[in-house]
């Protein structure tokens, strides 16, 4: 080993520094999805045939010349772009290296591929290409690597990337209970809708039949009424767009999505137009969440999603909609093996909810009594002081009743392999399942009233995020028990 | 400089002594922010030619700041940011008046990267980002050889 020089090593990372890319091109319909987004060049490159100076061959002409330099502003850029975007692949890791001005390069280590997609388009399809997307537990939006790959080249990459052997069909939603669900979203909006119109003439009615004893605030109320209507009517009509978007997203995406179990990996399909499909490690898989909102669970379904460690908390990996809740657990085993039975299972005691609501409800009653007060003495004729109080009064009873609701719904159980918490959050119930690999702070904080009546607050972070999921008054005594146990 | 190769991997790779950035770093600094003096002065006098002389004031006192800056700061910025390589760790420390320490464990680590833009390639200098599981963290104004064989080093724990 002595032999070998520092000179050689000099030698050899400067001939790397000169030596031409190397490494494998991508797809050449790359060039083509560059140019697609500057395609607004083109269509200045027309402006010429609209002026009405020179004669129609001087127009075509100039357009024509337009429409070169812009061709060349776009092609030369992307050809470019595409020569030196090069990848390789040794069987450690895969490398990606680009730019022509800029060098950019990558090695992802093949051990630390969070999840592998296949994204087909129609586009795409047309030149028999696929859009692969690359990535890693490092919490970025866009994936670490993309390519455009003949769809051999994907398969055979694919394959060796993530060795799948043979999956089971676990998850294939049932289409009619997922329509039902998007269809039920519709109620929403439909009663919104008509409301508008019994909110408007309520309004009308009252504005009439008090106007001699409350001048002030008819007045005020007049003018408001004609703005009342059309407001809750754009309103009923947006919420209206959501839900054909929302359902139209069920019933082609969500509906059509198939979930695959293997030893190592989880396939997840979905997509009728575009179609992609996502190979994700069983490992990296960090919490399990179902979320039952109270219009979905008049339907007894929820909406489970699917978090991986340096996921970005906004854009779900695997979004279950609809899915029976009596399914819910069997989801849960088959997608992590989390087992149904439960070893501890904390929960807030009866004792606890008074700190819930309690606090907010003094707040309440004493803004009430002091807008009650100011309204006495200053008459109908009310200030800005009066209004902020009746604002603040309805903030805090708002907050001790989602207080009262939630309070009792809130618990911890734990599993062989993952906790689950559950809890209230703005008329929505929450199960989050964290794995035990996975947690990466365990936080148990009390406040003074929580420590005279030995209960506190436990937050649970998981590897590489930044979502810390809560469960508020549990007893002292068996959470620290808890802890020792997990930690 | 008859060093072994792997005397002089070791050397690099598991050295706890902190070690600087390139020199060149700070020249690249200094372009920088010679091409902003530039730009004050270009400013100023098309002000002193167009508008008022007291425009003057204000450009002196710019342009001292920035001589300042150039004389005094950047050789104290350049000074203060160093790297330390220990086994499975990294140590980045950075900061004149505020100063800050990172340390990147290797286990956390997720892949690394290389960048080079035009002014670092002409100077021969390259930046390293760490993809960690909590998020990048760079480490520019490096040697390209030290740069690749950090690179290099640090990926070596990589097993499939």
């Amino acid at each position: 080993m002595t032999g070998i020089c520092t000179e050689t090593y000099i030698s050899e990372s400067t001939a790397s520094r000169k030596s031409p890319p190397a490494g494998n091109k991508v797809h050449y319909v790359y060039i083509l999805l560059k140019i697609r987004s500057k395609f607004i060049l083109f269509l200045l490159a027309l402006l010429p045939l609209l002026s009405e100076k020179g004669s129609l061959s001087v127009q075509l002409l100039s357009s024509l010349l337009l429409q070169f330099i812009a061709l060349s502003i776009v092609l030369i850029p992307a050809v470019i772009s595409r020569h030196y975007l090069r990848w390789a692949h040794d069987g450690k890791f895969i490398t990606l290296s680009s730019g022509f001005i800029s060098k950019k390069s990558a090695a992802l280590p093949i051990c630390n591929i969070r999840s592998v997609s296949v994204i087909k388009t129609p586009m795409l399809s047309l030149f028999k290409a696929v859009r692969l997307e690359i990535r890693s537990s490092n919490g970025r939006k866009k994936p670490e690597i993309t390519l455009f790959l003949s769809r051999d080249e994907a398969d055979t990459l694919t394959v060796s990337l993530m060795p799948l052997k043979k999956a089971r069909q676990t998850l294939i939603p049932r289409t009619l209970p997922f329509i039902l669900s998007a269809a039920s979203q519709a109620n929403f909006a439909a009663g919104l809708l008509i409301l508008s119109v019994f909110i408007s003439s309520l309004g009308i009615t009252a504005a009439e039949l008090f106007s001699d004893r409350l001048n002030n605030v008819s007045r005020t109320a007049a003018l408001l009424i004609p703005y009342l209507h059309p407001a809750v009517s754009i309103l009923s009509g947006i919420v209206l767009l959501g839900w054909v978007i929302h359902f139209l997203n069920i019933c082609f995406s969500d509906a059509r999505q198939i979930t695959s179990v293997s030893d190592e990996y989880i396939i997840i399909v979905r997509g009728l137009i575009s179609t992609r499909l996502t190979c994700l490690r069983r490992g990296s898989v960090s919490s399990l969440i179902s979320r039952r909102t109270a219009l979905t669970s008049l339907f007894g379904q929820c909406t489970i999603n699917l978090s991986v460690t340096g996921q970005d908390r906004k854009k779900d990996i695997c979004a279950l909609s609809a899915w029976p809740c009596s399914d819910k657990a069997n989801v849960f085993s088959d997608l992590c093996s989390i087992s149904k039975s439960c070893d501890i299972s904390v929960r807030v005691p009866d004792n606890a909810r008074l700190i819930w609501w309690l606090p907010y409800g003094c707040i309440t009653l004493l803004m009430m009594l002091l807008f009650v007060k100011s309204f006495i003495s200053e008459g109908m004729e009310l200030s800005v002081f009066s209004y902020v109080l009746l604002f603040f009064s309805g903030l805090s009873l708002w907050k001790c009743i989602i207080g009262i609701i939630g309070s009792g719904k809130g618990r911890i159980k734990l599993s062989g392999q993952s906790i689950l918490i559950s809890s209230v959050r703005k008329f929505s119930l929450l199960e989050q399942n964290i794995l035990m690999g996975h947690i990466a702070e365990f936080r148990i904080t009390s406040t003074l009233i929580q420590k005279h009546r030995h209960l506190c607050t436990v937050a649970i972070r998981a590897v590489g995020s930044n979502h810390v999921i809560k469960c508020r008054n549990l007893p002292f005594e068996t959470v620290s028990n808890l802890s020792e146990r997990i930690m | 400089m008859l060093l072994s190769k792997t005397t002089y991997e070791v050397t690099r790779m598991y050295c706890p002594i902190p070690q600087h950035c390139s020199k060149r770093l700070l020249l690249l600094w200094r372009i920088y922010s010679a091409a902003i003096l530039l730009f004050i002065l270009g400013i100023g006098i098309t002000a002193v030619f167009t508008a008022d002389i007291a425009v003057l004031i204000p450009l002196s006192v710019s342009v001292m700041s920035v001589f300042v800056y150039q004389l005094l700061y950047l050789p104290a910025l350049w000074d203060n940011r160093t790297y330390t390589r220990s086994r499975g760790i990294l140590k980045i420390e950075k900061g004149v008046i505020y100063k800050r320490i990172t340390v990147i464990p290797r286990s956390q680590l997720q892949f690394i990267s290389m960048r080079r833009p035009l002014a670092e390639r002409i100077l021969g200098l390259s930046t390293l980002v760490f993809h960690t599981t909590a998020g990048n963290i760079r480490l520019t104004g490096l040697e390209y050889d030290d740069a690749i064989h950090l690179k290099e080093n640090f990926s070596r724990g990589f097993e499939v």
